[in-house]
């Protein structure tokens, strides 16, 4: 499918994340209660479920289905794109079309299930829930990754400024140094001591040129 | 004559402005040199569809003949260079930085401009290095005498950097010209194509390593780069737009004109430490992004990341790295020019930009310059769908293949750590998108020193053409109006035209890459 056929395919996939995000979360086709007093969840102290509630989605029902709305138009988008030829793609695939119609099914068939047999969130979740409130560790591996970055990126930047620059520095402060020599030794010589110069200078060209004729 | 015009025209005036125009106001020299600046691009268009050539005797003597002419390389950055040129002149109608007569300021810029019309269209290698180091001058002057008017030791230390540091690339530079005029016999880049390429190895080596580290300096390449952050920081707005947008522009353009095309033996040879160095630049430039407290610093140091990016792009040898290079160059004058322009702005007004602070939420207080600074931020991480992606997704394609067969270890390597940096550069953008643009909620009764500062700062004396933002709004009042809203919406809209449509520039570019290639090879 390419490019064009995964930018047109991931709205549906995301789609499907997110609705099972939120039947977890939200419980199915149940009212606004958001966690039923089923034994996993009433077992949290009333803090800890406040703060779940709250963390899972912060703005009510409203909102989830907002989203769910979103991408739903997006999906649909890419499929009218698809069947439609807008884009210059390879045509469906016809085992692709089949296994995704049959996970779709899959899941909406599980889905059913789960919700008429109480709230699928917990039965789906059961004991894992902390884990699944913690997003699997995401934050844990991402300040064990972003940490070690950090540091890395402060001794870069000491080695920039302090090493690399350094030399930079070094070779301006010769050159200064170099000039002031110059400027001292012409204050110090005495003024006899330029012709003299003149002629040293007049006996090496010659030199120079009688040996370097050729 | 359009070709004549279009290299003469902001040399000339910019000569006029700098030599005679002491007395003249700012609203006048500001509007005088805007003028000037839109007459060049509109002549940059008409030699970009017209593509005439210039050849006439110069210096008979040496042999060097004024020999001025376009092909689908140069279009890209004439055309970028004379648009930046015209906003920064008509930026300059909003803020003329103190430290000098208005007409010095607009003058310096014109000089830069035409300097670097010269250099794209200079088909000798005699008159394209005069050009080259014609854009110092103006652009010490740009740093050292407009810089930032509450540091001045700072200031004079970037000047002194900025002068040595170029001064030393270039004399590197000059002497493997001056190598390679003596060995093939003659100073036409057309010439030298064929002259260059038979001569031996040795000798290839030799000028390929003089002209590459003289021209890694200007591009910068790691570790000649630390002039930039430090001219970057001190320069005003309008300086470090052109720093960035077409100083950086020579160095590549250098690179591909005269090692690459000229010596392609030398060149071949050297190509993978050329690669390492760009991928060192760009993890070494992402990371120090990072943690870095100075805003316009980080965007100097993100500039070195992106080089590196070009340069991986160069080295690899190949039609498809060398086109991606060439596209990052000109995404990078874009974006890099909308940056500066966004946080030049806050520099000026707040006094210094330090992440270390917690600054006023942009999003709410300057949805404008909010918005510019997300489209930069986001378009400087690589986002698909604007101008920063193509470069750098090609580059690091084309170094999965490069054309050497023996070389691919290395590059295949330097590809994978490639890649890596460029998802370091979305942490370091998300990180000045949260300090910045989501922001903290300071008190804008409480400005923490910020008054203070800008008073300090605010040197826009009578000089000044700008008459909205004074007086009322103080420091406090950042959104984007009038003169730099319009050059914000200009470079905005570059940014997502580059991405969108990729194929506008590569189309123009396709044919004179392959010959480039095609006739060294």
């Amino acid at each position: 499918m390419g490019l064009i056929g995964t930018i047109f395919g991931s709205p549906a996939a995301t789609t499907a994340a997110a609705c099972a995000r939120s039947a977890a979360a939200l419980g199915g086709s149940r009212p606004p209660a958001l966690f039923p007093p089923c034994a996993a969840v009433a077992a949290l102290p009333a803090a800890r479920r406040a703060r779940r509630a709250e963390h899972l989605d912060p703005h009510g029902r409203g909102n989830a289905n907002a989203v769910l709305l979103v991408l739903a138009v997006l999906s649909l988008v890419g499929g009218l794109a698809l069947v439609l030829e807008l884009f210059d793609l390879p045509g469906l695939s016809w085992t692709w079309t089949v296994i995704t119609v049959l996970l779709i099914a899959v899941g909406a068939g599980l889905a059913f299930a789960l919700g008429r047999a109480g709230d699928p969130g917990v039965r789906f979740v059961g004991r894992r829930a902390a884990l699944w409130d913690s997003g699997f560790g995401a934050d844990t591996a991402y300040r064990a990754l972003v940490r070690p970055v950090e540091r890395l990126a402060r001794v870069v930047a000491f080695l920039d400024t302090e090493v690399i620059d350094g030399y930079v520095r070094g070779g301006a402060v010769a050159a200064r140094l170099a000039g002031l020599a110059g400027e001292r030794f012409h204050r110090r010589e005495r003024v006899r001591l330029g012709p003299w110069l003149v002629v040293a200078g007049l006996i090496i060209v010659l030199a120079v040129g009688v040996l370097g004729w050729r | 004559m359009a070709l004549i015009t279009l290299v003469l025209l902001p040399l000339l005036g910019g000569l006029a402005l700098v030599a005679g125009g002491r007395g003249l106001a700012a609203p006048v020299a500001t509007r005088v040199g805007a003028a000037l600046a839109g007459v060049t691009f509109l002549l940059a268009v008409v030699v970009a569809v017209t593509r005439p050539v210039v050849d006439r005797s110069w210096l008979p003597e040496l042999g060097v003949r004024a020999h001025l002419g376009v092909d689908g390389i140069a279009i890209p950055l004439i055309l970028l260079t004379a648009l930046v040129g015209v906003l920064v002149t008509i930026h300059a109608m909003g803020e003329v930085p103190a430290g000098g007569s208005p007409a010095t300021f607009v003058g310096s810029l014109l000089l830069v401009v035409g300097g670097a019309l010269a250099t794209f269209t200079a088909r000798d290698i005699v008159l394209f290095f005069l050009a080259f180091e014609l854009v110092l001058i103006p652009m010490w002057v740009l740093i050292r005498r407009f810089g930032d008017p509450h540091h001045p030791g700072a200031r004079a230390e970037a000047g002194h950097r900025f002068v040595l540091y170029t001064a030393v690339g270039s004399t590197l530079m000059l002497v493997g010209i001056l190598l390679l005029v003596s060995s093939a016999g003659s100073t036409d880049l057309g010439r030298l194509v064929e002259a260059g390429a038979a001569l031996p190895h040795g000798r290839q080596l030799t000028i390929a390593l003089l002209l590459v580290t003289g021209l890694a300096v200007k591009v910068p390449v790691f570790p000649l780069h630390t002039w930039l952050p430090s001219a970057h920081t001190i320069a005003p707005t309008a300086g470090s737009v052109l720093l960035a947008a077409i100083l950086l522009k020579m160095g590549t353009y250098g690179l591909v004109r005269l090692p690459l095309a000229l010596v392609p033996s030398g060149f071949a040879a050297l190509a993978p430490w050329l690669a390492i160095a760009g991928v060192v630049g760009i993890v070494w430039g992402s990371l120090v992004c990072l943690v870095e407290r100075d805003l316009k610093r980080l965007i100097a140091y993100s500039s070195v990341a992106h080089m590196g990016f070009v340069v991986l792009g160069l080295s690899t040898g190949t039609v498809a790295g060398l086109q991606a290079a060439l596209y990052g160059n000109l995404a990078h004058g874009v974006i890099s020019a909308l940056l500066f322009v966004v946080v030049g702005g806050l520099k000026r007004r707040w006094g210094s930009v330090d992440l270390r602070r917690s600054w006023p939420a942009l999003r709410e207080i300057a949805p404008r310059r909010g918005f510019a600074l997300i489209l930069g931020l986001a378009a400087a991480l690589g986002l698909p769908g604007l101008a920063g992606f193509w470069g750098e997704f090609l580059a690091v394609l084309a170094a999965w293949r490069p054309a050497d067969v023996t070389q691919i270890p290395v590059f295949r390597t330097v590809a994978v750590i490639a890649a890596i940096g460029g998802a370091l550069a979305a942490a370091y953008a998300l990180r000045v998108a949260r300090l910045l643009w989501v922001g903290d909620a300071v008190e804008l009764a409480d400005p923490a020193g910020v008054a203070d500062a800008v008073e300090a700062v605010d040197p826009s004396g009578d000089g000044d053409g700008d008459s909205g933002q004074r007086g009322t709004g103080e420091g406090l009042d950042v959104e984007a109006r009038g003169v730099e809203w319009m050059a914000l919406s200009a470079l905005g809209l570059a940014t997502v035209l580059l991405g969108v449509l990729p194929w506008l520039v590569l189309g123009v570019m396709d044919p004179a890459v392959t010959a480039l290639l095609g006739g060294a090879r």
